[in-house]
């Protein structure tokens, strides 16, 4: 293991991965910053790129994006009352009203700074937990990894979104995809329509790219004419107004603390996302304050409560998969489709295999948080002013790195018009609010959850009687539609509760 | 929301069942083989397609109040807005396929920011070579590949 270890800290700190861990964060941070575009879309535009590149530098460059990605977000939530995404909502409760008090510059780092410590308590607890958790993920067989597929995507559609239904749907459709090309056993070719581009299956990047970065452009442009942001961020009323003292960390801390915590469970468990982990990590911190009533009106507790627990989910969502091979989110999706495209399967066996990648990542995981740190402060006034630029700019040159993204995996328009189709899909998913994590999930699972159901039938002889010999199978099975029961149970609450306040305003 | 559910539903149980007995069987080698066929995958997910529409179709039409409060983010006019931007979005994309990047894509970014509102030429001029050239540049030299 040391000998491992002392590889992996070798190229780790090689210059290649320094660099791109650097400019990965730094991309994730400008896109994080700018309205309407977020770290998904990044991670699929930027995908292809990463083909080339030892999977080591790929990964740090990926997991930096989709780091910088969650700390930027904060910039225009505090800034301009624009939350760079859907995350950063809860941030501009108490961000924005602290940059009209002209606390702007404290509201920045405080965000900042509870990024930083969330990102880097959660990829401590991730690097605790992984091995222990492969461990047992070892001894597991295809019963009990199908009935864990079957949990997994379960509780996805189950959280994703107001209908369990249309989850579960487009999780199918996810798979269904999957199919598309040679069948693993007989080789033979499955629904490629006599495309021979079909063959090796439907390229990831055309699927992501489309579903998830034009798609959403689609469906931003829907509106017409767009403009600049015209809000000017105020400037801070005073030198001692804008810098975060001492004594204020200190009190702040707690908040810190706290919204870890929730964003580390909450990644941990699939489907959920960072977006949840802020809203609970701030309600968690208003309930137990002593001072509730200032929340929503400038306190710095609830923007570092809100910040450390969108940051921990991150590396809180890639517990699941070094640990069993399983992504809970659309960001870890991709990153596990990065893994594939490199040849490499994550799970369990890839510690065992191959733990100098393992800890190489681990290594340029917490490298990461520093250089958060570095490029958040360094780079303050340049993100303050760069989510100014209108995005009648950035999205026609996003449109342009689409086609760029899907051409370069094959070389072919075939993907780009592939991805082209994807994008309306996507584009009428959204309008018809379906999930799109259960869709990408079920993509890229596809092929191992095809294998592991394959093998679990063989193993069985198509008899559901031989479940009984495998505990742990049915007690996956048995939490996948407690589970199930329970989120859509709580969805509709939520929607009747949601209905009630509408109805109260009116 | 809940007759764009009903006709989703529809849409989706027309699609499980078409897939179950005209694609697969159409599309996919069928016989005997010494483990499970290579319908077995397909069919299965196709087979939960059509139970979990079913499902749906049933939930729409036994519980309406569950659709309190949800409307649909689309309309005529928005559909409208989609179409035209899509359709420029195709046509940018066959003109690079025909006429290579540094033409295509350029016009391809004008014709966004034009529809998107923009009007200062400069502006448009700007943001449709640079990136494309930079881009271009990027893939020839560093990546060591080549873009249409």
């Amino acid at each position: 293991m040391l000998d491992a270890l002392s590889q992996a800290i070798d190229s780790a700190f090689s210059w290649p991965v320094v660099w791109y861990l650097i400019a990965g964060v730094f991309i994730g941070y400008l896109v994080g910053a700018l309205p309407g575009m977020n770290r998904t879309t990044a991670i699929a535009l930027l995908l292809p790129f990463t083909v080339e590149l030892s999977p080591l530098v790929a990964l740090s460059f990926l997991i930096g994006i989709n780091k910088g990605g969650a700390a930027g977000s904060a910039v225009s939530a505090i800034l301009i009352n624009v939350p760079g995404e859907p995350s950063s909502v809860v941030t501009t409760l108490d961000g924005y009203p602290m940059t009209r008090q002209g606390k702007a510059g404290k509201a920045l780092q405080i965000g900042l700074i509870a990024s930083v410590i969330g990102d880097l308590f959660a990829t401590i607890v991730l690097i605790l937990l992984t091995a222990p958790l492969a461990k047992i993920a070892l001894g597991t067989g295809p019963i009990e990894l199908s009935a864990l597929l079957v949990f997994t995507m379960t509780f996805i559609a189950a959280a994703s979104g107001t209908s369990f239904y249309k989850g579960i749907l487009s999780g199918l459709m996810g798979l269904l995809l999957a199919t598309v090309g040679l069948d693993p056993e007989t080789g033979l070719p499955r629904l490629t329509f006599g495309y021979l581009e079909l063959q090796d299956g439907i390229p990831l990047l055309a699927v992501a790219i489309g579903t998830l970065a034009l798609a959403e452009i689609f469906a931003q442009t829907d509106m017409g004419k767009h403009g600049s942001y015209d809000r000017q961020p105020p400037s801070a009323s005073s030198k001692l107004d804008d810098r975060l003292s001492w004594i204020e960390f200190k009190a702040i801390s707690p908040a810190i603390l706290k919204g870890s915590l929730v964003g580390i469970g909450v990644g941990i468990l699939p489907g959920l996302g960072a977006t949840l982990s802020s809203f609970l990590g701030y309600n968690w911190v208003k309930r137990t304050s002593k001072t509730p009533e200032l929340f929503g009106a400038g306190a710095p507790e609830g923007v570092a409560a809100s910040e450390s627990a969108d940051n921990a989910s991150v590396p809180g969502s890639l517990v699941p998969v070094f640990a069993i091979g399983l992504p809970g989110s659309l960001s870890t999706a991709l990153l596990m489709g990065a893994f594939m495209m490199h040849g490499i399967t994550p799970g369990p066996f890839l510690l065992r295999d191959d733990s100098v990648l393992v800890y190489g990542i681990f290594i340029a995981m917490m490298m990461a948080s520093l250089v958060l740190l570095v490029v958040g402060y360094v780079g303050q006034r340049f993100f303050s002013k760069i989510i100014l630029v209108g995005d009648r700019v950035i999205l026609p040159i996003i449109v342009f790195f689409c086609f760029m993204g899907a051409y370069l995996e094959s070389g072919s328009m075939f993907s780009v018009f592939l991805m082209l189709g994807f994008a309306v899909a996507g584009y009428l998913m959204k309008k018809f609010n379906y999930s799109f994590v259960t869709f990408v999930v079920g993509y890229v699972l596809g092929p191992m959850a095809e294998l592991s159901f394959r093998q679990a039938a063989i193993l069985s002889d198509g008899n559901p009687i031989a479940l009984l010999d495998h505990p742990f199978a049915i007690l996956f099975l048995v939490l996948a539609i407690f589970s199930a029961w329970r989120l859509i149970k709580w969805n509709t609450e939520a929607l009747a509760q949601t209905d009630a306040n509408a109805k109260s305003r009116v | 929301m809940r007759k764009a559910d009903f006709l989703g539903s529809l849409i989706w149980l027309g699609f499980g069942l078409s897939m179950l007995f005209s694609i697969i069987p159409m599309h996919v080698e069928s016989g005997r083989w010494y483990g499970l066929s290579p319908h077995f995958y397909p069919q299965l997910i196709s087979t939960l397609i059509v139970v979990f529409a079913l499902l749906m179709l049933v939930s729409c039409v036994l519980k309406p109040d569950r659709y309190k409060g949800q409307t649909l983010d689309l309309n005529w006019n928005r559909f409208f807005q989609f179409i035209v931007f899509l359709s420029t979005v195709s046509i940018g994309f066959v003109l690079i396929a025909h006429f290579g990047t540094l033409i295509g894509a350029p016009l391809l970014i004008a014709a966004i920011a034009l529809l998107m509102g923009e009007r200062s030429w400069v502006k448009i001029v700007a943001t449709a070579t640079a990136p494309v050239i930079l881009a271009y540049l990027l893939v020839r030299y560093v990546l060591g590949t080549s873009l249409p």
